[in-house]
């Protein structure tokens, strides 16, 4: 532009802007003849003026909304809570990091202080600290940045406060000094301790990379962040992604695993793939992705001395300075290593950090690793698995013998007695060469000998009388300890059949010793009873030996722990929750009180402990039965913290209660957390128990339940049929068989199989009458199943009366707050909203959400349910504006945990759609209606009623003006 | 209490020179709208004209600005107002190349009808063209578009009439919306 033709168009605009924008280009021409490109850019700025200009009138800071999250409007010299800001460190996705100082003269101290940036979903994000901090704040490991603090700024931006580590990132730090290969070896096996620490506190890292994990001037390495991610995880600003991003994680692509970046369950083998990306970078100089972008695809797949040798060969190596002599020392041992810690399927890595280490650790002392020859390695360790369990029985059995041995001594008066004891110990020694002759190579025959096998040869001969010339309190006492071990196997049949034959032998008893002896084996009867859900025999048998022990022991003897624990358990499963509490609450007490009399190191501390868990265990049934989740929550954190303490990670105790943590992430709607748990908790059953046992085949129907609360109908019924099978096998039929057939019940009606829906709770129905009685929750619960297979058929009023039975059940068992009342409100109100009975269904709805919000943390799935129920209500009763809000609340809580092309999601998208559609609001309504038919056409085909209304909406939608 | 003064000696006289002024100023201001925009929130439209004319008030009373011209303050100060959006909107612009994608939701396809945001470095972009070739009209824009001021105030702080004020800021909108529609 020249100044002088802006100055005619100056002349003439203020005229110009006068006019109509009709008389504008007659008058131009008329004042402009003979410049009519002139007369064109007047009328276009004019236009320009009239559509965009005014919007500039706003002035540009309202023109730039998101000014508040600029990081150029200084914040430094800033307070955050106690805390003053003094310079940025970093920035990152999720929001900077500053290094800040506590504000308080007597506290000088130095931190990282993480704000997390405006946007991201900070109520939820708050929530998660508060629920997590104790665990991150207890994270204590030389190697890891401890977590200090955390908060909310003015904003209500979330901040997190850690321990400031001054250093520099690993690969900077391993270049830098040129660390040999060694070197960088040992710095990993470094990091690997510290990942494994975190996983046994249950936190996973979720963004292992240089820049989390620093080395500070003394060489340390300290990781920083830990937990962070979690945190942080699916909190877009709206809380609702497209179907393509269903799972939005905070991560660091670069170094994501594949299970991350397609939005797959993450367990602690995220870490180990974070791990081998971090070791492969400290090697070859560069990360797998680096290299791929380098060389080409594929790369990252080969043998990472290939890929040095590639980048030397093209001058690219310097740059980043692998160690020297890397190709040569990578072949062979790191080379696998490395493809083993990076495979693509989780569960083809090693399954800890440890067992990465492991193998870093022989590399290094050059002996053989075990990713080397995997197929010898899982042979090698399965046999010594069984060693270790057959060694370990016979140990058992040796204790008990030399035992009793001794006590018999102790008690002996006389010759007489002495020589009874004698020939009572060479009985038992009898027994026990017996039992090693049949682990004996020769004897055996070089087969492998099980430990089953050895625990069945001695029951045998315990069993037959005559067979062993043993004083029948030695044959009880035998007989006892092995049934033991047989319940502990799931093998309750023969366990009961040994313990049976032991009350024989030993019960009443004479003596206080002999009592007690025989009070111990009523226990042990009332376990495995307990285990067939036999409730009313169990309870008996644990009063019974109750009163004995507390008779002689006294009534505060840890002895009656497990006895009362377990009657509160019976409590719990037979609805008597307030006697449940009762007995709890006395065995949580006396169990507190033993533990603080144990000193640290004493033996006994571990048994007192372990009671102390399964107490925290019980309660924590309990209270989640009355659905208070947070304090379920907190029961199964502190059983888990106390089991691993008492008898380490791989006890089946403790991981039976870290199922349920996974029930209890479960029924706070965390269905992705709670699916990786119970994965992890299957494979650590499969390695302990074997392969059938009724913990994994619980496990495995709870894994199925996830899955069908996720939409994930096809594994869900596969892992139900899986658990059903293996209690076939075993030959339990008892509550949680119930419960199993129950849930496959509940698949095969939303995939459609209504008639094998119908029989199955039938006969879950009969089971759960039996074992736990007509009015118990169990029984509803079916009901409630059976009243949505009448209204899928379409036949409404039995619906009606069934949906009414389980909600009057429900309420009976738990009261009116309760969220499953809430759930049998919600199925009610469908039923009538279906028979058109709209006020009804509207009152239905309206409970079931104000019982979902109150029982529910926010953004359950059961909030959803009503939601969009009281919205479609809403909606045909003509009140649009109120639906809105509950659909769009509904829809946002489905997109989070149902995969993409879910049936309850288009649904939902539909009544969302056509609601916008009656506001007005057509824009918004075209992509909802459109997806909602597509999904639904392709779940169920063109004639299906739901397709057809999908349909008629989009068509109103296009007729619409 | 008198603070250390970045530049040395307050001069005593309103400089001639933006640069010499220009840190302190830029401080002042960038803390001041980082400030408000905190109290308030985002959603809340702030009046820049409030910053700068509180940031002329705090830089006097701290005595770091020993200067009563106030509308060469005034000038002076929608000139920084300019650079601390464009460098903000330009930090912006570095993040999200190098961040993570922005996700599109349903909660956008339902605000569509709310005006879009202005591309202040567009606006920048346009204003250094008509800089170019009509310089008084350039810093009209600053001071109504960046500084907010008023119709009056932008009057009195180029000494010129009220009208020819409407009169130039009716044809720069439309020079600046022109290029916003082409870029959009």
């Amino acid at each position: 532009m020249d100044a002088t033709r802006w100055r005619r168009i100056k002349r003439l605009f203020s005229g110009v802007l006068e006019l109509p924008p009709d008389r504008r280009a007659p008058w131009l021409a008329e004042a402009l003849p003979d410049s009519p490109t002139l007369a064109e850019e007047i009328r276009d700025l004019a236009a320009a003026h009239d559509g965009e200009g005014e919007i500039l009138e706003a002035g540009a800071l309202a023109a730039a909304p998101d000014l508040a999250a600029s990081p150029a409007l200084s914040i430094l010299g800033r307070r955050i809570g106690p805390y003053r800001l003094l310079s940025e460190l970093g920035r990152g996705g999720m929001g900077a990091v500053y290094l800040a100082v506590r504000d308080d003269p007597a506290f000088v101290q130095r931190v990282a202080l993480k704000l997390i940036q405006r946007g991201l979903d900070s109520e939820e994000i708050v929530r998660r600290f508060v629920h997590e901090r104790q665990i991150l704040a207890g994270l204590s490991h030389p190697y890891i940045a401890r977590l200090l603090d955390g908060g909310t700024d003015e904003d209500g931006r979330p901040y997190f406060v850690m321990e400031h580590v001054e250093g520099v990132r690993i690969t900077d730090h391993a270049a830098a000094n040129r660390l040999g290969l060694e070197a960088r070896l040992r710095l990993l096996l470094k990091v690997c301790a510290a990942v494994q620490y975190a996983h046994q506190n249950l936190v996973v890292h979720r963004d292992l990379k240089p820049g989390n994990l620093l080395v500070d001037r003394d060489g340390t390495p300290k990781l920083l962040d830990f937990g962070i991610a979690k945190l942080l995880e699916v909190s877009d600003p709206a809380g609702l992604t497209l179907p393509t991003a269903p799972h939005q994680q905070p991560m660091t692509p670069e170094y994501a695993s594949p299970e991350q970046l397609e939005g797959r369950p993450i367990t602690t083998a995220t870490d180990v793939y974070g791990l081998g990306a971090l070791l492969y970078e400290l090697l070859v100089g560069m990360s797998p992705r680096g290299v791929e972008r380098r060389l080409g695809p594929g790369w990252a797949d080969r043998p990472a001395s290939q890929a040095v040798r590639a980048l030397i060969a093209r001058g690219e190596a310097e740059e980043r300075r692998p160690p020297d002599g890397g190709p040569r020392r990578l072949a062979g041992d790191l080379d696998t290593i490395l493809s083993k810690a990076l495979e693509a399927e989780p569960a083809r890595r090693y399954p800890t950090a440890a067992a990465l280490a492991d193998d870093l650790e022989r590399a290094l002392d050059r002996r053989p690793v075990a990713a080397r020859r995997p197929s010898f390695f899982y042979r090698a360790s399965r046999t010594i698995a069984r060693h270790k369990l057959a060694t370990a029985l016979v140990l058992a059995l040796v204790v008990l013998a030399v035992g009793a041995v001794f006590s018999a001594l102790e008690i002996a008066r006389g010759r007489d007695r002495a020589e009874a004891q004698r020939n009572r110990a060479t009985a038992l020694a009898g027994f026990l060469a017996d039992l090693f002759r049949s682990i004996d190579p020769e004897e055996s025959r070089g087969r492998q000998v099980t430990a089953r096998q050895i625990l069945d040869h001695g029951a045998s001969s315990l069993v037959v009388e005559g067979n062993l010339p043993l004083p029948a309190e030695t044959r009880a006492g035998l007989l006892s300890e092995v049934g033991k071990v047989y319940a502990s196997f799931g093998a309750n049949r023969d366990a009961h059949r040994l313990l049976d034959r032991a009350r024989s032998l030993r019960c009443p008893g004479e003596g206080n010793e002999g009592e007690l002896a025989c009070a111990e084996i009523l226990t042990r009867l009332a376990n495995v009873a307990l285990d067939e859900s036999s409730y009313a025999e169990s309870r008996q048998l644990y009063l019974r030996a109750l009163v004995i022990k507390r008779r002689i022991l006294g009534a505060k003897n840890p002895a009656t722990i497990d006895d009362l624990n377990r009657l509160g358990r019976v409590a719990t499963e037979t609805g008597e929750l307030d006697r449940a509490g009762d007995y709890l609450r006395e065995a949580g007490t006396i169990a507190r009180a033993s533990l603080k009399a144990e000193t640290a190191t004493s033996p006994e501390r571990r048994i007192a402990e372990g009671r102390l868990a399964e107490n925290h265990f019980h309660l924590g049934n309990l209270v989640a039965i009355l659905g208070r989740t947070a304090e379920a929550d907190r029961h199964a954190r502190d059983a888990v913290r106390l089991y691993r303490s008492a008898f380490g990670d791989d006890y089946p105790e403790t991981v039976l209660a870290r199922g349920d943590l996974a029930v209890s992430l479960y029924s706070q709607g965390e269905y992705q957390e709670a699916e990786a748990l119970f994965r992890q908790i299957l494979a650590s059953h499969r390695r302990l128990l074997g392969p059938d046992h009724p913990d994994i085949a619980l496990t495995l129907a709870n894994l199925g339940g996830v899955e069908e609360a996720e939409g994930k109908l096809g594994p869900a019924e596969a892992h139900l049929r899986e658990s059903l099978a293996m209690r076939e096998r075993l030959g339990n039929s008892d509550v949680d068989r119930a419960k199993a057939i129950n849930s496959l019940a509940a698949i095969l009606r939303q995939k459609g199989d209504l008639a094998e829906s119908e029989r199955l709770y039938t006969r879950a129905l009969s089971e759960f009458r039996r074992l736990s009685g007509a009015g118990h929750s169990d029984v509803a619960n079916v009901i409630d199943g059976l009243a949505r297979i009448h209204l899928d058929r379409g036949d409404l009023a039995e619906a009606e009366r069934m949906a009414r039975q389980s909600l009057e059940v429900f309420e009976r068992a738990f009261g009116a707050e309760h969220s499953r009342v809430g759930s049998s409100w919600s199925l009610l109100a469908e039923t009538l909203e279906r028979e058109g009975r709209l006020a009804e269904a509207e009152e239905g709805y309206r409970r079931a959400l104000s019982i979902a919000r109150k029982t529910s943390p926010k953004g359950h799935p059961r909030i959803a349910r009503s939601a969009i129920g009281l919205g479609d209500v809403l909606l045909r009763r003509g009140r649009a504006d109120q639906a809105e809000p509950l659909l769009v609340e509904g829809l946002r809580i489905l997109r989070r945990v149902r995969p993409v092309g879910d049936e309850r999601i288009a649904s939902a998208e539909g009544l969302l759609g056509d609601c916008y559609f009656r506001l007005g609001r057509a824009p918004a309504a075209r992509p909802l209606l459109a997806a909602s038919y597509r999904v639904l056409r392709a779940l169920h085909g063109p004639d299906h009623p739901a397709v057809r209304e999908a349909e008629a909406r989009l068509r109103r939608l296009a007729a619409a003006p | 209490m008198m603070g250390e003064h970045p530049l040395g000696e307050p001069p005593s006289s309103p400089p001639a020179d933006l640069d010499r002024w220009f840190p302190l100023v830029y401080e002042e201001l960038r803390g001041l709208a980082g400030h408000l925009l905190r109290d308030k929130g985002a959603a809340v439209t702030i009046e820049p004209t409030s910053l700068v004319h509180e940031a002329y008030l705090r830089l006097l009373g701290q005595r770091r600005l020993d200067w009563h011209d106030r509308l060469h303050f005034l000038r002076i100060a929608a000139r920084i107002m300019r650079r601390v959006l464009v460098d903000h909107c330009r930090g912006r612009l570095a993040q999200k190349r190098g961040g993570a994608q922005v996700v599109l939701d349903l909660e956008e396809v339902a605000a569509a009808t709310v005006p879009r945001p202005i591309d202040i470095l567009v606006v920048d972009r346009s204003l250094s063209a008509l800089e170019a070739f009509d310089p008084q009209q350039a810093q009209l824009v600053e001071l109504r578009f960046f500084s907010g001021l008023t119709i009056e105030e932008t009057a009195e702080a180029l000494g010129i009439s009220k009208a020819t004020v409407k009169r130039e800021w009716a044809l720069a909108k439309a020079w600046l919306a022109r290029d916003l529609a082409r870029s959009a």
